[in-house]
């Protein structure tokens, strides 16, 4: 502690100072190529997997669906395109922070996101970084974080990517993707959309999905330039619009529908000065929504919220094994809509990172502390530490304090709307083992998280729903990511698992919570010979209670998705892909009575140029 | 149940035996929902898991899902009301938009009406006839209705164009009392239709969002439960009394407190009583003063409520409206907790079969 404020202290006056000392090169191209180098270089003791562009572009548009076939992640989902939620260790949707670009990105209102309302074409890549990481993220980062990244490269690249696809449906798909750098710029621009009338049969009965037509298109445009050799501009911007009729249920018909629009901008000027690295960044955020119970009426309730953050982070770097970084931050909230009025929040935030090189060893320390007069802000803390036995050996541990704030429902909504609320907090740690051989990399963590205050609308005597801060919950379980590479003859063979056994246990009742699977499991191949290749994408799901009392639940199921590809032309880079999805036809749901689609088909053609 | 097995067996074997003697008298077959509580659980919405509980008269048999049981389908979706009446049991079911009409002795299903309807709510029989209160679209204000059908064939007679949110019904001197509480906004008045016509012929001022009636001798008493603390302005409840033969408000009684929100209004023998919040208050007609008898402790709260033969039904969901919840049973006299079942998801209603 007493170090810490002793180069905190030393910082201060050395900021007049124009210390002279080498850059890592290594950390300063993560400065120039990442929008969030955080993740890169702040994940001491956790694990973090990187989807690359290759498996995005593979899988269709929609975040759930990827994160369902290539993550221990559970997903409760109302439909094919419809609302879906994230469940990571056991966490409920909102103890779940989705990023884009470094910034915090779910919903003012609900506290979460519908993972079917992003559009995963416009993104390089995809990062799940599973535990704990309100220090850097903030509210939500409990169960763990994901990550929507766009990087910049400066190399003379000029490349266009075309994707066209067509499924069963009624489904249409297209994207382009365009890169085009030189040494001193670089710019990315992204496009896609997907559309599909989404009248797939129920399964075992003579209904189909109905009201479920849906379409979504997302913008995505980066843009890097330097201004000089020290000094670098960036530019992010992202838009999203989506239209969705809400499907009924198999008992209900639906004629509802759900408009989102929602606009993110990130501006952020980056200095190298000597040892220092300097990072003023300014975002703007905007979320919109508007819900029509009947499509063919002009009654609506809606919602929008405003979010402009500013944000100086300075790092020093102490010796070329240590790094410290100071932030200060403002963010400015305003939002309102449908039983919400001039709901506000301003929040001021001071972290302090430190990170520490000791050749086998590394560890990370962080602090965080926000002020705000919307709630009582806890202290943040992160330690983690990697230690590497061998080649072949990593160990990780990691502990924090993380916290979910109550939500612009929680606080302002007119009936029952409560000021008094205090965040959620959890106390958590991991233990990490990760495991490599040359073309062979397993990861196994085992966690516990102890969540108190968790913020639940409970109806009162007088019948009326107010949030509190109810109970508490323990999670615990193991989560595991492999991987493994190798050629058979000439051709290339991979193949990944993932497997997750959650225990979410509520401390009052003892018994497991709601919509949570004990067991996921998922398994993924991929093979080529020659022009041809051929996936596989498969899951389990476990059986998950849908009654606090544990009496009523879900059966588990199966799902496989099987896939070929040709190459028909090498220039222009020509494919052309076929995929069915579901192969067995299973009958499966993740809420009751929200029946999900049985076999389905897709074809898409690919044109790089 | 093996025993009567064992007993049917028994019959079969004397039948056989002796084919046309007059000795043993014909097996009267017992319906099986004779006598006992019927308790309605509404399931939750958009997963069609409403139920109907049975418990017996000597409260040691209970049975779940009995409509299923008895014919095989499942109730349907969001089940709100049953209306007993003679040797019916009209069930509304809201999210399904029907009416499911059963013997409430068997539960063997007598018919189904599905038409005509729109976010029903609750249901009364007079001359022969079925009034339903229906919202319409929740969120159009002008589309409410009450809907008349014909008890004996079940056909469609008429929609009577209401005020919004029509909730319980009530039927006297024939004539229909509708309390509109306002479904998704807010009501003060109770509509009244004439029967021989189907017409609205008054509507009469109450307190806001009247939620509960009772008819003794020619009086109506509306209890009213006031706006909620985040409506507008929060209103405090009011107990009005009308004459059903002029429909002229003859007596009013305003709460003190308008955060005292009052309900399920009922009599017992020459008692009235009502609750506010888990609180049973009696309520002295002469006096106009409530009396609080005792606290209903162990309720999430009063989901369904009624009293009967000097006992307080409670129906009780869990607190997060997941999984069974509870039947509980108080004494009136001292409110000690007399028994307690686990019954179906969301119970809302108890209705008795004696």
């Amino acid at each position: 502690m007493n170090r810490n404020l002793y180069h905190l202290i030393f910082i201060l006056f050395c900021c007049c100072y124009s210390a002279v000392a080498q850059t890592d090169s290594i950390n300063w191209l993560d400065e120039v190529r990442l929008s969030d180098v955080k993740l890169k270089q702040n994940s001491e003791g956790q694990f973090v997997k990187e989807l690359g562009d290759s498996l995005i572009r593979q899988n269709e548009p929609l975040l759930t669906t990827l994160l369902k076939f290539n993550s221990p992640f559970f997903f409760r989902e109302n439909g094919y395109g419809m609302v879906s939620s994230v469940s990571v260790r056991g966490t409920g949707a909102a103890q779940t922070a989705l990023v884009w670009n470094g910034i915090n990105i779910n919903s003012q209102f609900t506290g979460q996101t519908d993972f079917n309302t992003i559009n995963t074409q416009v993104f390089d890549n995809i990062s799940l970084r599973p535990g704990g990481g309100s220090v850097v993220y903030g509210s939500g980062a409990i169960g763990g974080t994901i990550h929507l990244n766009n990087d910049f490269s400066f190399e003379e690249e000029r490349e266009n990517y075309l994707q066209l696809g067509y499924g069963s449906f009624d489904t249409y798909q297209a994207n382009y993707n365009g890169s085009f750098s030189n040494e001193k710029t670089s710019l990315n621009i992204a496009i896609s959309g997907i559309s599909s009338e989404n009248d797939y049969k129920y399964l075992g009965t003579d209904k189909q999905n109905e009201n479920g037509d849906f379409y979504n298109v997302s913008l995505n445009t980066s843009l890097a330039g330097w201004l000089n050799d020290a000094n670098i501009l960036k530019f992010y911007s992202n838009y999203y619009q989506g239209d969705r009729g809400f499907s009924g249920t198999l008992n209900l018909p639906s004629n509802s529908k759900y408009e989102d629009r929602n606009s993110r901008n990130l501006f952020e000027w980056k200095s190298f000065l000597g040892s220092f690295t300097s990072s003023l960044k300014l975002a703007w955020i905007r979320e919109e929504f508007k819900y029509y119970e009947n499509r063919n009426s002009d009654n609506f309730s809606f919602g929008e919220a405003d979010t402009g953050i500013v944000k100086y982070d300075l790092g020093y770097e102490v010796s070329s094994h240590i790094k410290l970084n100071f932030i200060a931050d403002y963010t400015n909230i305003n939002g309102g809509g449908s039983g919400i009025e001039n709901a506000e929040r301003r929040v001021g935030g001071f972290s302090g990172l430190w990170s520490h090189e000791l050749g086998k060893l590394n560890y990370e320390l962080s602090l965080r502390q926000e002020l705000t007069d919307n709630y009582d802000s806890p202290l943040l803390f992160s330690a983690g530490v990697n230690f590497r036995f061998s080649e072949n050996y990593l160990l990780r541990i990691n502990t924090s304090r993380n916290f979910r704030i109550p939500t612009f429902n929680d606080l302002f909504w007119q009936s029952g709307g409560n000021r008094e609320l205090d965040p959620e907090t959890s106390l958590q740690g991991e233990i990490g083992n990760e495991i490599r051989f040359q073309n062979f990399q397993f990861n196994l963590t085992a966690y516990f998280m102890d969540i108190d205050d968790l913020i639940r609308w409970i109806p009162g005597e007088d019948g009326m729903w107010r949030p509190l801060n109810t109970s508490s919950v323990h999670n615990y379980g193991i989560e595991s990511f492999a991987s493994w590479f190798t050629n058979i003859g000439q051709n290339p063979i991979r193949i990944s698992g993932n497997y997750a056994f959650t225990r979410s246990i509520n401390q009052e009742s003892d018994k497991q919570l709601i919509y949570t699977p004990q067991h996921k499991l998922t398994f993924s191949a991929g093979y080529e010979i020659g022009d041809l290749s051929f996936s596989l994408q498969s899951l389990y799901n476990g059986s998950i209670y849908t009654s606090s009392d544990n009496k009523y639940e879900l059966d588990s199921y199966k799902l496989v998705n099987l896939g070929a590809g040709y190459a028909i032309t090498k220039t222009p880079e020509t494919r052309l892909e076929f995929r069915v999805n579901n192969l067995f036809n299973e009958k499966y749901q993740s809420l009751p009575s929200r029946i999900m689609p049985g076999r389905s088909f897709n074809t898409s053609l690919t044109i790089k140029f | 149940m093996n025993y009567k097995h064992l007993l049917l067996s028994f019959v079969f074997l004397f039948n056989s035996c002796e084919k046309d003697t007059d000795c043993c008298p014909m097996l009267e077959e017992k319906a099986e929902f004779q006598s006992g509580i019927l308790i309605l659980n509404e399931g939750n919405y958009g997963r069609g898991n409403a139920s109907v509980s049975f418990i017996d008269s000597d409260m040691e048999e209970m049975q779940s899902s009995i409509f299923f049981n008895i014919n095989g389908r499942d109730l349907g979706d969001t089940a709100q009301n049953i209306k007993m009446h003679e040797e019916f049991a009209i069930i509304v079911v809201n999210a399904s938009n029907k009416l499911e009409i059963v013997n409430r002795y068997t539960f063997e299903s007598i018919a189904t009406i599905d038409v005509e309807l729109m976010n029903p709510r609750y249901a009364e029989v007079v001359n022969d006839k079925i009034y339903v209160s229906n919202w319409g679209d929740g969120m159009d204000p002008d589309d409410d209705f009450v809907a008349v059908f014909e008890l004996s064939d079940f056909s469609f007679l008429k929609s009577i164009s209401v005020a919004e949110g029509p909730e319980k019904v009530l039927a006297a001197n024939d004539k229909v009392f509708v309390a509109h509480k306002g479904g998704f906004s807010y009501n003060n008045i109770v509509s009244v239709i004439n029967t021989p016509n189907n017409e609205v012929e008054t509507e009469i001022e109450v307190g806001d969002l009247p939620n509960s009636m009772v008819l003794e001798g020619n009086d109506l008493w509306v209890l009213s439960g006031g706006k909620p603390s985040y409506a507008e302005t929060e209103t405090a409840g009011k107990l009005s009394r009308i004459d059903i033969t002029n429909n002229q408000v003859t007596e009013e009684f305003d709460f003190q407190d308008r955060s005292l929100h009052p309900d399920n209004l009922n009599l017992e023998g020459n008692n009235a009583y009502l609750t506010i919040g888990k609180t049973l208050f009696s309520y002295d007609m002469n006096t106009k003063q409530p009396t609080s008898e005792f606290k209903l402790e162990e309720p999430a709260f009063l989901y369904g409520f009624g009293i009967h033969n000097g006992k307080v039904y409670v129906a009780s969901p869990n607190a997060d409206f997941t999984g069974d919840g509870t039947l509980y049973i108080y004494d009136l006299v001292n409110g000690n907790l007399s028994d307690q079942f686990s019954v179906g998801v969301n119970p809302n209603g108890i209705y008795f079969n004696d």
